[in-house]
């Protein structure tokens, strides 16, 4: 009797706290890519609308595409340069901005603006940026790399992408890291400064470990949206110099909708969110074991 | 002592100077918003002559605007609502009970946080299409409720985490459900992350381009995003009243977030006293 | 980039002696023609006054012109109220071709649309075929202009605006230098053109202009080796066939040698030589509007940022580009004038009702004076009999019709048969010779090697 008693309070609970949730997810997200990835084994495209069945030749096909491992292979590398700077600054922001520095609230609004601008005006003032101050900077003090705008050098391109990306996502993972340093409960960081601990030996022996449900959450998103990159692509480089700074998402998109190879496209996406799916999963799960519960 | 008032000074210089370089792209739009293109193409760093409202009153008008706040904001604040509710309810639920299943479910969610929209954008559109489901914001704040779940989730669950089980253990021995149980405990405890996310995906939907672009078709569901077409050109932008609209588009949502900012104080001021 | 191809074209050559008709301002032997009966503007014209409500959606890909249109259709919906259209206006950035392919896929097809050539070929069978009985009023396009929009022996295209590009020299500057008139015949070889160049340098003026973009260099100058194979649009298609087909390689041909030789010396006084892949738009139209070089390959679409700056010149006029040293070479001594969009209707998502709304509306806003002056004051030529012959077009293009009227252009037919991703690839190789990056030989392996591998 018990048993089932039980057993019905958790389905209901499930049913309650979950229901709402699961519905919208299944229905928006999982039906769709469901569909989408059946659509990768026919020849379908949106122009045509035919759906015969191709087995495997979309994901073969990826094969000759020899353009898509090296962008791939230049995506991670600014995945990784990326995330590491990112989450420092946001992290070292979060942390200056949480010991009651003068003005906090209107300096964290500052450094979150970024976020607000998108697209292509964000892209054109970059643009203009690299271009015209830095140019300027590089002329007066006649340092020859700087006298011509990184967007138009295969090897400077992807750094400026990583400067702009850092530059606008630092605000966005710093509010994460706020909220992490503000849920730290008074007494524990109290507790050990009464036992003696200071500046950076807390920070690294209790707040950090204390952090780690953040540090988990920014990475994911920093690794998951480098990978996903695509707006900012867009809008500062457009895949420029030639074609040099094309990430992996403006390669798929482009296949998919301007090359007309839409299940070719659509292949190498899902290839791309196996790929990502795998490190990033592996990542939450192994720093998972870091974490501390309060 | 004098260490210590050396160091916060230190501290806040740097500060400062990162700020600045954080906010040139922002004051550049700023500035510009009240030039002409040309100006703005020919020195964006100058001042302008004078505060010039024209820009403004160009974009308030082409983008009509009143139309277009009404429905962003209707979109947004229903959607991000649903979210932060079911989100909240869902990753507790998650935490409390570290059945198979859920963590089954917990790994889908966080591994569709990496799906390439491109990859389900014309699936999507096809299965509502066919559907007759599409051209409504309600649909949308069905659709963005969904794509809201993971991550919120994500955050949600981290959080929750450190939150003690002896908290409600109390409550529960009482005889308070499940469901009393987190609406009365653990829901306030939640209000720095809550704000955090909601900040988050406020910013994450009002400034949507691609999913209403797909979704709303006729002129009179335009969300402001959407609205800021008849500034661009073929080959190039008319970016003075562009940025106008985009300053109007945002302002809203930097309102807010500053009154946020207040709360997560006072969240903070809360927890320092618990 | 697919949006670029707002120049993609196709030109018919016939067209060219037609397009004289509508752009080259009053002309000699023109019968004024009366707008005919069923292009008057009583609501009664269009046979829908009393007839069932009907709403159709138009996608437009010219995202300029977007309040155009709906200023345009706001005025048609007062004079039918039956009639809804809905504007789908896209804009720079967003994926156009995204955007309609959702639409098809979700079921919400537009019910016409303004695209490219290369977008009528692939949407062919959902579209429908204009046929002169259904619309009677096509007669009044200019001679061949009918032709540019017929694909597999149908019409599915309307055609309804003309564009020109070419190498636009600053009148005032040019004049000065020469003291007095320069007459724009002169430069009918590549020998001429340097010279010209090199005069103007010597006064300390930077002589040209190219803008660092894919589509300007890939997609409008490359392709002008293409369409100089022959003036025919099958000499241009012919040669992109055995490019693909492997059994010709591009640096074989010397239109494409030759070509490459001009570029050479473009590169040599080309303005933005210090940093040429900045590509900004804007700073390149202001800097060649104030006189700070003398010449800018580009096309006449350019005027359209050109009203919108203070202080800037307002004469200028084509050359040629030529390509070899033989004044009889076909190229030297033209300039492309094209049909780059094209009007369609779709029939596979949309009722007859719809289709019949559609086809009505277009031939107001195309043949009906009220219609047509849209069109006019928003600075476009459109290659009607029927266009008031007061009209007075801007500087740019009333060059490229001065050219027409001579039977002095170039048919780039061939390009609508260009689809996908032409102009990025190819483009990002001609940018990555442009910036010294590559020598001429790899350049034109990378060209063969593209050709190859389309299907």
């Amino acid at each position: 009797m018990k048993r089932t008693n039980k057993t019905l309070t958790n389905a209901g609970n499930f049913a309650a706290f979950m229901g709402p949730s699961l519905i919208t997810f299944t229905c928006v997200l999982l039906i769709p890519l469901l569909y989408g990835v059946y659509l990768t084994f026919t020849n379908y495209s949106p122009i045509t609308g035919s759906q015969d069945f191709v087995g495997f030749s979309n994901f073969t096909a990826i094969f000759t595409d020899k353009e898509y491992l090296g962008q791939f292979v230049k995506t991670l590398g600014y995945v990784f340069y990326s995330t590491i700077f990112c989450n420092v600054l946001a992290f070292v922001l979060a942390y200056l901005l949480t010991s009651n520095v003068r003005f906090q609230n209107f300096l964290r609004a500052g450094f979150f603006t970024p976020n607000l601008i998108g697209g292509i005006v964000l892209g054109y003032i970059w643009k203009f940026i690299f271009a015209n101050v830095i140019t300027l900077i590089g002329k007066s003090l006649d340092y020859g790399p700087l006298t011509t705008s990184f967007l138009t050098n295969p090897d400077r391109a992807i750094w400026a992408m990583i400067i702009v990306t850092v530059w606008q996502y630092a605000g966005y993972l710093m509010m994460i890291y706020v909220a992490g340093f503000v849920s730290i409960p008074r007494d524990i960081q109290e507790a050990s400064e009464i036992d003696g601990a200071t500046g950076l030996n807390k920070l690294f022996k209790v707040t950090i470990p204390l952090m780690v449900p953040s540090f988990i959450i920014c990475f994911f998103i920093s690794i998951s949206r480098g990978f996903m990159s695509y707006d900012l692509n867009l809008a500062l480089t457009n895949g420029q110099p030639y074609g040099s700074t094309r990430l992996a998402a403006m390669h798929i998109y482009q296949k998919a909708f301007q090359a007309n190879q839409y299940g070719i496209g659509q292949a190498e996406a899902i290839v791309l969110f196996i790929a990502v799916a795998i490190a990033a999963v592996s990542q939450v799960l192994l720093t998972k074991k870091y974490e501390v519960e309060a | 002592m004098k260490n210590r008032r050396v160091k916060r000074w230190a501290k806040y210089i740097l500060v400062c100077i990162l700020l600045v370089i954080f906010i040139i792209p922002f004051y550049l739009m700023i500035i510009n918003s009240f030039k002409t293109t040309q100006q703005f193409v020919k020195s964006p760093f100058s001042l302008p002559d004078k505060i010039d409202f024209h820009n403004y009153a160009d974009a308030f008008e082409k983008m009509n605007f009143v139309n277009a706040i009404g429905n962003s904001v209707i979109i947004t604040a229903i959607s991000v609502v649903l979210i932060l509710l079911t989100s909240s309810m869902a990753a507790y639920f998650l935490v409390r009970h570290k059945w198979r299943i859920n963590k089954i479910i917990f790994a889908i969610l966080v591994a569709s946080m990496i799906v390439p929209f491109q990859a389900i954008m014309i699936p999507l559109v096809s299965i509502y299409g066919h559907m007759g489901l599409m051209n409504s914001k309600w649909v949308l704040i069905f659709m963005y409720m969904g794509f809201g779940q993971a991550f919120a989730i994500f955050i949600f669950h981290g959080f929750i985490k450190n939150i003690p089980i002896e908290i409600e253990e109390a409550a529960l021995i009482d005889g308070c459900n499940r469901l009393q149980s987190f609406f009365k405990i653990v829901f306030p405890l939640l209000k720095p992350v809550m704000i955090t996310v909601l900040i988050l995906d406020v910013l994450w939907i009002w400034n949507d381009y691609l999913l209403p672009s797909l979704v709303l078709l006729s002129p009179k569901e335009r969300t402001l995003p959407l609205s800021t077409y008849s500034f661009f050109n073929t080959y190039s932008v008319d970016f003075a009243p562009l940025m106008a609209g985009i300053v109007l588009t945002i302002l809203p949502v930097l309102v807010i977030y500053l009154f946020c900012q207040k709360q997560i104080i006072k969240g903070v001021v809360q927890g320092a006293i618990k | 980039m697919k949006r670029r191809r707002l120049l993609a074209m196709t030109l018919v050559f016939a067209m060219i002696a037609a397009a004289l008709g509508a752009c080259s301002g009053p002309s000699p032997a023109a019968e004024s023609q009366a707008p005919s009966p069923a292009a008057s503007t009583a609501p009664s014209a269009a046979a829908t006054a009393n007839e069932a409500p009907v709403k159709i959606t138009y996608f437009n890909t010219s995202a300029e012109v977007n309040t155009m249109f709906e200023n345009m259709f706001a005025r048609y919906h007062e004079l039918h109220p039956n009639v809804t259209i809905e504007l789908i206006p896209t804009g720079i950035g967003e994926g156009q071709q995204e955007k309609l392919q959702s639409l098809y896929a979700s079921g919400n097809a537009p019910t016409f649309m303004n695209i490219d050539p290369a977008n009528v070929i692939e949407y062919e069978d959902k579209l429908l075929d204009v046929t002169m009985e259904s619309a009677p009023w096509l007669s009044l396009l200019n001679d061949g202009a009918i032709e540019a929009g017929t694909f597999d022996g149908k019409i599915y295209g309307i055609p309804w605006s003309v564009q020109g590009y070419g190498l636009l020299y600053n009148k005032r500057i040019v004049d000065q230098i020469y003291g007095g008139s320069f007459d724009p015949a002169t430069i009918n070889t590549r020998d001429a053109l340097k010279a010209f160049l090199e005069k103007i340098e010597a006064t300390g003026m930077p002589a040209t202009m190219i803008h660092g973009e894919n589509w300007s260099v890939g997609g409008h100058y490359l392709t002008l080796v293409y369409a100089c194979q022959g003036p025919a649009t099958t000499d241009g298609t012919g040669f992109l066939d055995k490019l693909k087909a492997g059994t010709a390689k591009i640096e074989d041909s010397p239109i494409f040698q030759g070509y490459m030789d001009t570029f050479d010396i473009l590169k040599a006084h080309n303005y933005n030589k210090a940093d040429p892949l900045v590509g900004d738009y804007n700073a390149d139209a202001q800097a060649f509007g104030e006189g700070k070089c003398a010449t800018y390959f580009m096309g006449d679409w350019l005027w359209t940022v050109m009203t919108t700056l203070k202080g800037v010149d307002q004469d200028y006029g084509f050359l040629p580009v030529p390509w070899s040293n033989n004044p009889n070479d076909y190229g030297n001594s033209q300039v492309v004038m094209v049909l780059p969009k094209f009007q369609v209707i779709d029939k596979s998502q949309n009722t007859p009702e719809q289709q019949k709304a559609a086809l009505d509306a277009l031939q107001w806003m195309l043949t009906d004076p009220e219609g047509q002056q849209f069109f006019l004051d928003a600075g476009f030529c459109i290659p009607y009999k029927n266009v008031r012959k007061d009209v007075k077009y801007n500087s740019m293009t009333t060059s490229i019709a001065q050219y027409a009227a001579a039977g002095k252009t170039i048919n780039l037919g061939c390009f609508s048969y260009i689809t996908g991703d032409a102009w990025t690839q190819t483009g990002n190789l001609m940018l990555q010779y442009l910036a010294g990056a590559i020598d001429r030989k790899t350049l034109a392996e990378g060209i063969d090697a593209y050709w190859q591998s389309v299907k």
